[in-house]
């Protein structure tokens, strides 16, 4: 509760680690809000329209993160591991959706994906592209979904064909992140300038 | 450690096992000497908690209801359910029985759910692609403008899976039937495009069949019973055996004709399906079990009864639910009824058995508080419940609250050991008392939460020290025979001594046989310390009308002087559940 309120210079109160400052990349148009984490010695890239809620916590202690184009992370979301806990970059693509109270330890995350509410992706995971995670479920550590690849009710998995056969929904599914994205650049005060 | 409140359980008349009474309950209640043994249906015997069979008709408070014309507790064996209304869960429409009856019991607007995962399907529009796309796919090429589609917003199931693009965001029921169809015919076109007409064949032959067999047969040419209409009303009138029944008896079974060709209805299975079956095999082996439909998916609607492979499976409409009241089993008046207006989630009446009848709490003398509210703990406190020592004399504290309006006299009974395999010991301090009558529910906020008759009452200094340091300033009290311990407006409570007993059965000489062993094994939940307490309540209230108190049962009687008092009188087996006896 400290750190949300601490200035810039430090981060987050990490007691074994002295508070270095994250190597942060972030394209102008990126918003990070108000009372993001962004922790760790590795680097941090943020691209083009990405948006940050508030409350989202990046720990690059273990590798570097990278977040692409247009892809939104909700509040409480936790990338990374926790000091000492893992290693490894965690690559997340363009278009992604990632939602509260996920915890990422991915290698990669297709673009176009949606991680929904409180699931979790082990660690080293691989999730391909427009692949959606339904709320509260779980990818195993290692695992590789496939393309199109939806994981619902309890841990079922299945090829999304819609997605799969028809370009246009793929486009109107972009299309939605996009607006998305133009509703939360309006929405949330950009303090980008203090990562950087 | 904090001793936690017994818990309640009322049993309801209704069974012959709880609505026995004591013999000798009527007379002040003193503790009841009883025969230990419980034998069931006898007059005069005690309800026993640990028969296997008194699970049947204890239940919380919170779950009976009460009849206010018969007087009585209704239990879930007592109140017959019937339906209100009907309406569709998604849409809120409701549906007359009518067309419940004609149409069935799914919803026949436009409402659909997911085949995979039964969420509720959305319809969205997919914008038409682009013309450059339409040229790269020139199947699409007479695509409406826009098109519509069937989806499920939680695992992405779309109806174009099973190739459904609908041409309009109404009327979804006609447009699938029709997609149906036309699909149907595609698959199959031999057997299933004219299954309707094949069963229609089938049956308008049969019929024709059976109306030249009963035609020839009609035995009064002239008559008025000419019609078999008019003679199976007259034989259903005179009772017993049915029109068609009564013919079969009296003539000779005439050879009846049965379908021969296909313009009759016949379609012979024919063998040659074995390429239909190898695509089968083929496309399973492709798919895998994961390709293949679940019972739960094939059973959701008679239209993916067949369905074999999750590429098979068609939305499904959204099964009805209904609204229920529930009505008294003797005199079938209302005890709950849901207020007709849809989408209200009112009671229009709700007759609970708490409103009613008085409620019956135990907790220990001498009980520490829960260190926090329960209502606002955040986790489930798991430390154990605290056993009972075996010989140790506890005292309790029972409280009777009264819900009604009007004051009561209420005498408890309790069997003096408790029936079953452990004997405790149980006296009722002060079994008969009155309980002062139930106000508003400002009345009870505002007031003075106990008024113990030694401390509370004599000025507020005292009381309030008392209520600040959280103490009772009467510890040095002591619980009398024969005398209330405390008594607030509308609750009453005594004193409750308790022996509990040993789990051992009693040392002896002689040798048991096996068969005594066994009978004197430890079954289940013998070790847990449950008391019987019969409660008899008895109240005046004021009749509502003249007539309303005739033909009443005999519970009730007009009081011969004055002012049209009749006095009502309630009585039930109450389980109070102390706690578990530890095995010493
Ligand atoms: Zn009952
Ligand atoms: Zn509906
Ligand atoms: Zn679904
Ligand atoms: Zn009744």
């Amino acid at each position: 509760m400290a750190s949300t309120s601490a200035p810039a210079k430090k981060p987050a109160s990490s007691s074994t680690v002295p508070a270095i400052k994250t190597p942060c990349r972030i394209h102008s148009t990126a918003v990070i809000a108000d009372k993001v984490q962004i922790t760790g010695p590795h680097a941090v890239e943020i691209g083009e329209n990405a948006v940050l809620q508030p409350h989202v916590k990046l720990r690059a202690e273990g590798g570097k993160i990278i977040i692409g184009k247009n892809t939104t992370v909700a509040e409480k979301a936790i990338i990374g591991f926790a000091a000492g806990q893992g290693e490894g970059d965690i690559v997340i693509g363009d278009y992604v959706h990632i939602d509260a109270g996920t915890r990422i330890e991915a290698s990669r995350i297709g673009d176009g994906s949606s991680i929904e509410v409180n699931s979790v992706i082990g660690k080293g995971a691989v999730v391909g592209k427009d692949c959606k995670v339904t709320a509260l479920n779980v990818v195993n550590e290692g695992e590789e979904l496939p393309d199109f690849t939806v994981v619902f009710c309890d841990g079922q998995r299945r090829i999304d064909q819609t997605m799969k056969d028809h370009a246009e929904i793929r486009t109107a599914k972009r299309l939605g992140q996009e607006r998305t994205v133009a509703l939360l650049q309006r929405l949330i005060p950009n303090v980008a300038s203090k990562w950087l | 450690m904090a001793a936690p409140w017994a818990n309640t359980y009322y049993a309801c008349p209704c069974s012959e096992l709880s609505a026995a009474a004591p013999p000798n309950v009527s007379n002040g209640g003193t503790p009841l000497e009883l025969p230990g043994s419980f034998d069931n249906g006898e007059e005069g015997s005690t309800f026993d908690p640990h028969n296997p069979r008194a699970n049947y008709s204890l239940y919380p408070l919170d779950n009976l209801l009460y009849c206010d014309e018969c007087d009585a507790i209704r239990c879930p064996r007592c109140w017959i359910e019937e339906v209100i209304n009907w309406y569709c869960p998604s849409c809120m429409f409701e549906v007359p029985t009518s067309a419940i009856k004609s149409d069935g019991n799914r919803c026949s607007r436009n409402c659909y759910n997911c085949p995979l995962c039964t969420s509720p399907l959305t319809i969205s529009s997919v914008a038409s692609p682009r013309p450059v796309e339409d040229s790269l796919k020139p199947s699409d090429a007479a695509r409406p403008q826009e098109s519509y589609l069937l989806q499920c917003q939680y695992c992405d199931w779309t109806s174009l899976d099973v190739g459904i693009q609908l041409d309009r965001p109404t009327k979804i029921t006609e447009q699938l039937v029709r997609l149906r169809k036309s699909k149907d015919t595609k698959t199959d076109p031999i057997s299933v495009s004219n299954r309707e007409e094949t069963f229609n064949n089938l049956t308008n032959f049969y019929k024709e069949e059976l109306q030249g067999s009963t035609e020839s047969q009609t035995p009064f040419g002239n008559s008025p019973y000419n019609s078999p209409a008019n003679l199976a009303r007259i034989m259903s009138l005179y009772g017993g055996v049915s029109h068609t029944a009564l013919k079969k008896s009296r003539e000779k079974p005439q050879p009846m004709r049965e379908a021969s060709s296909h313009s009759q209805g016949l379609l012979v299975y024919t063998a040659d399906k074995s390429d239909a079956e190898e695509e089968i095999l083929q496309r399973l082996k492709e798919l895998g079990w994961n390709g293949t439909t679940t019972g739960e998916q094939r059973q959701m609607a008679p239209v993916n009864n067949d369905a074999r492979f999750l590429g098979q499976l068609w939305p499904v409409a959204t099964a009805l639910r209904t609204r229920r009241g529930r009505r008294c089993r003797s005199c079938r008046q209302f005890l709950t009824r849901p207020d007709p207006k849809m989408g209200s989630i009112r009671y229009k009446i709700r007759l609970l058995a708490l409103n009613f009848i008085p409620r019956l709490s135990l907790k220990p003398l001498n009980a520490i508080p829960p260190p926090s509210n329960p209502a606002f703990r955040l986790t489930l406190d798991d430390s154990p419940q605290p056993l009972l020592q075996p010989f140790t004399p506890l005292q309790y504290v029972l409280t009777i609250r009264n819900p009604i309006f009007e004051k009561i006299k209420v005498s408890l009974a309790t069997p003096d050991t408790t029936p079953g395999k452990v004997a405790s010991k149980v006296t009722i301090l002060c079994p008969s008392f009155d309980v002062g009558p139930a106000g508003d529910i400002w009345d009870e906020a505002l007031g003075s939460s106990t008024t113990t008759p030694s401390a509370a009452n004599d000025g507020g200094r005292k009381a309030a020290m008392a209520s600040l340091t959280g103490s009772t300033t009467d510890t040095d009290r002591q619980p009398e025979a024969g005398k209330i311990w405390e008594k607030t407006r509308n609750s009453t409570s005594v004193i409750l001594e308790i022996v509990p007993g040993s789990l051992k059965p009693p040392s002896r000489i002689v040798t048991l046989t096996k068969q005594e062993r066994e009978e004197q094994a430890p079954r289940q939940d013998d070790d847990r310390l449950e008391i019987a307490v019969y409660v008899r309540v008895q109240w005046e209230t004021h009749e509502e009308g003249p007539e309303a108190g005739l033909g009443k049962r005999d519970a009730e009687r007009k009081m011969p002087s004055g002012e049209a008092k009749v006095a009502k009188e309630l009585a039930y087996w109450c389980v109070l559940d102390v706690g578990k006896i530890a095995d010493v």
